[in-house]
This record gives C-alpha cells, structure tokens and sequence, in this order.
C-alpha cells in the first residue's frame, strides 16, 4: 500500500465492464497497489447480500461480499440496471429485475450516508445535475456569465428568439446519434448554428422541445475537467486559430488544436462554487471564450468525457488525478506519489490490451446500441 | 467522408417530408463508421447513464 493513501478502503467503480473509462481507471488504481471493486450493478460480481436497515435511529447498510471490501470512494460512474442472476426463471425475471431496480434507486439515494464513502459524484446530485435548466440558473448565482437560452417547442418564440439575436445554437438535451436501417447511413446530432435565413417547419420544433441560446462569437472553447479540488483546463479551437462551432466533430482530427492553459482567478472561483452549489466532486465545464477574453459557461457534464483531453494534451494528469482522488477518498487528494500513472501507459499497458481483446465486439461501431433506427 | 460543416448547417425543410421530423434529427450529420470510430477513439459505449436512464456516451 502506497504511504500516501489516507485510507486502505477499496475504491468500487460502477460501470459497465466494457467501459473504456473506467477499464483505465481500473488500471491506475491497480498501480496504486489497490484492487478496485468494479461492478455494473449492485447484483453482480462479488457483491453477495445488501441490506439496508431503517429505524429511528436512521438507515444502516449491510453487505456480503466475496472479498469483503470497506468501501472506500465510489466512482459512480455509469451504473446499469441490476441484472437478475441466471438462476432466476425466465418468467420471474421482469419481475425481479423491477425489483432490484427500485432497491438500487433507494440504495443510491442515501449512498453517501450509508457508505461513509466519497461518491464521485453523489447520486443525488448528479441527477439534479443532469437538469440542464438549474445548471443554468446555478451557473448564473455563482457570478458565471451564462448566454441567454430559450427551452422550447413553440416556433413563434423560437423565431422571435432568433430574431433578436441573430445567431442562435441549437443543442439537444442528450447526445443522440442513429443508423438507417435501410442505408446503413449514421448520423450525428451536433449544436447546429440557425439564423433568420433558414427556414424551418412548426411541426418540427413543435413535436420536440430543444435547446436555443445565443451564440457566442467566441475565439476558443475551453473543456475544464474538474476532479476533486483541482481544475484543469483546455483550450480547443481549429489549428486555423478559429473556434469550431461544435468541437466534439473534431475531437482526434488533426485540424483541432489543443492545449493547457490557465484560468483567470475570478473563474475559478466561480466554478468551485459552481460545483459546491451543485454537490459535485467531478465535472467536465464547457466554456467558451468571446473576443474580449470574457468566459461564458455553456454546461457542466457531470459524468463528461475527460481522458480523451489528456491524449490531447499528454502533459495533464487526469487520469492520475482521477485515480488518486480515488484511491485517497478525499477531494484534496495528494499528487506526490511517484507513480506513472498515464493515458500513454495505459494504453501499452498488457491490462489495456487483455481488456480490449476481452471487449472487441463491444469496441466495433457495428455493434453498438443504437437508437432511433427508423429511418 | 463528408467534412464537418463550420458554417450555418442548411435545415431541410419539414415540407420535404412526408411526415415532419423533429429539427435536430433534420439537421444532424451525417457520419461514417470510420469517422465515428475515429472521434469517439475508443471511448464510447452505450449503456445507461448514471441517473439510470438509457443514454449514450458521446463526449458529453
């Protein structure tokens, strides 16, 4: 055990086994001398029995397990739906797995409280951080410049909405993405930029509300992945010195430009608060910057994509920092460890490579889960 | 491989259709499996998203 971990707690990792994230966090925990607990659910793997007793002296969590873990952080990272086990008849399953549904959901909403454990984040707060709306309205009480937004599906306001701004992106609540079946065609929705001259059906923006806010005429876009304490910015914007309308087209083409850099001590501030307000320990912020330097949040993406940014920028630690926040349990994690814990190593490493040929079907596009098959 | 769009991305007008589609899917791009490989780099899957609804991680 490194001498700089505070707590020799197992850190539990809830997500999927094909989960490219949490596989490298596995992998780094796995060089701080520590074996993660990493689990899709609450009813596999080697948790065996769960029992949460509720008196009037409150709740209490008691667990079975194979290995016996005291839970130390939880990265609740993208839990599944608890799977019933294979000796379950096929008729009780619908049944059994409902169960196990609502019993994970009252587990989760006390997690912190009955763990004693740092949960990364708290699932209370992540799904109220999933509301777009009061991440705006948070981002707004901290000090943060916020642009005007309309939520709609009423085509009069949307154009009025437009026609007061000029310029106007349009975003959706959820990333979506779908294949034609019959052309085999995928497509990708990304913040499309509108104005006065396009011309769009009622029954279009009717049948389905989005998201409009005036767009920023901005020079950069910054990604600040916000693990524990620490803030780690990057710049994105087009190796023309251009900001894209919506980077993540761009992400790995060699047009994109990416770098570290530092922000201003008033934003930084701003998005501590910001994360405080929303009971957040981990997040990826979207900013963007305009020409007068000014920053302006657009979201907070509070179980974001974050390792991407350091095979971007090689120099930033955040698959170190994530693992140490991790592995110490507290968001005031310490990065002294002399541990050579990377997205490069990572990457060669044997675990890398054994968990990728364990996954392969998973990893090819073919075989994703698709949405919105129709065409 | 089409190239992204950095200017005003055209709207297909809803008339077009036989039935009216929502204006995000009328708008969206399209990609091909190697681009969509490419800039998801090994990243993506799909699965649900930690507030227990069906979701796909994609750069969020």
């Amino acid at each position: 055990m490194n001498p700089e971990l505070a707590v020799e707690r197992v850190p539990v990792i809830l997500a999927p086994h094909d989960d490219a994230n949490a596989a490298a966090v596995c992998w780094g925990l796995k060089q701080h001398g520590l074996e993660p607990v990493w689990e899709p659910s609450l009813s596999e793997g080697s948790i065996e029995a769960i029992s949460i007793h509720d008196d009037a002296h409150g709740s209490r969590l008691d667990f079975r397990s194979s290995g016996a873990p005291s839970v130390g952080a939880v990265w609740h990272r993208r839990p599944k739906e608890p799977e019933p086990a294979a000796r379950v008849l096929a008729s009780d399953r619908p049944f059994v797995r409902n169960e196990w549904s609502l019993f994970q959901k009252s587990f989760l909403a006390l997690a912190e409280e009955l763990t004693g454990a740092l949960w990364v984040n708290n699932p209370r707060a992540a799904v109220e951080a999933e509301n777009k709306l009061l991440q705006l309205r948070a981002a707004r009480s901290v000090g943060l410049r916020v642009p005007e937004t309309l939520m709609s599906n009423d085509a009069r306001a949307i154009r009025a909405f437009i026609a007061r701004h000029g310029r106007v992106v349009h975003k959706t609540f959820t990333p979506h993405m779908w294949r034609n079946t019959e052309t085999g065609q995928l497509y990708n929705v990304n913040a499309t930029l509108l104005d006065s001259s396009l011309s769009f059906d009622d029954a279009s923006v009717s049948m389905c509300p989005g998201i409009f806010q005036k767009y920023v005429e901005k020079v950069w876009d910054l990604r600040v992945a916000i693990i524990g304490d620490r803030l780690f910015p990057v710049r994105l914007r087009s190796t023309h010195g251009t900001a894209f309308v919506d980077w993540r087209a761009y992400t790995y083409l060699p047009e994109m430009a990416a770098d570290a850099c530092e922000l201003p001590d008033s934003c930084r501030r701003h998005l501590r608060e910001l994360m405080n307000r929303l009971g957040l320990v981990f997040g990826c912020v979207d900013l963007v910057v305009d020409s007068d330097g000014d920053l302006h949040f657009l979201e907070v993406n509070q179980g974001g994509q974050f390792l991407f940014a350091e095979e971007l920028v090689e120099s930033l630690p955040l698959l170190k920092a994530m693992c140490a926040l991790l592995a110490q349990g507290r968001v005031d994690y310490s990065l002294d460890a002399p541990l050579e814990i990377s997205m490069r190593r990572f990457r060669s490493s044997e675990y890398c490579q054994e968990w990728m040929s364990r996954h392969a079907d998973s990893m090819k596009v073919e075989n994703w889960l698709w949405t919105g098959e129709q065409a | 491989m089409k190239t992204p769009d950095q200017e005003l991305q055209k709207t297909q007008s809803a008339e077009d259709e036989a039935i009216a589609r929502p204006l995000a899917r009328l708008t969206a791009r399209e990609i091909s499996t190697e681009e969509l490989a490419r800039i998801a780099g090994g990243w993506f899957i799909s699965t649900y998203s930690n507030n227990g609804g069906p979701d796909v991680d994609w750069l969020k």
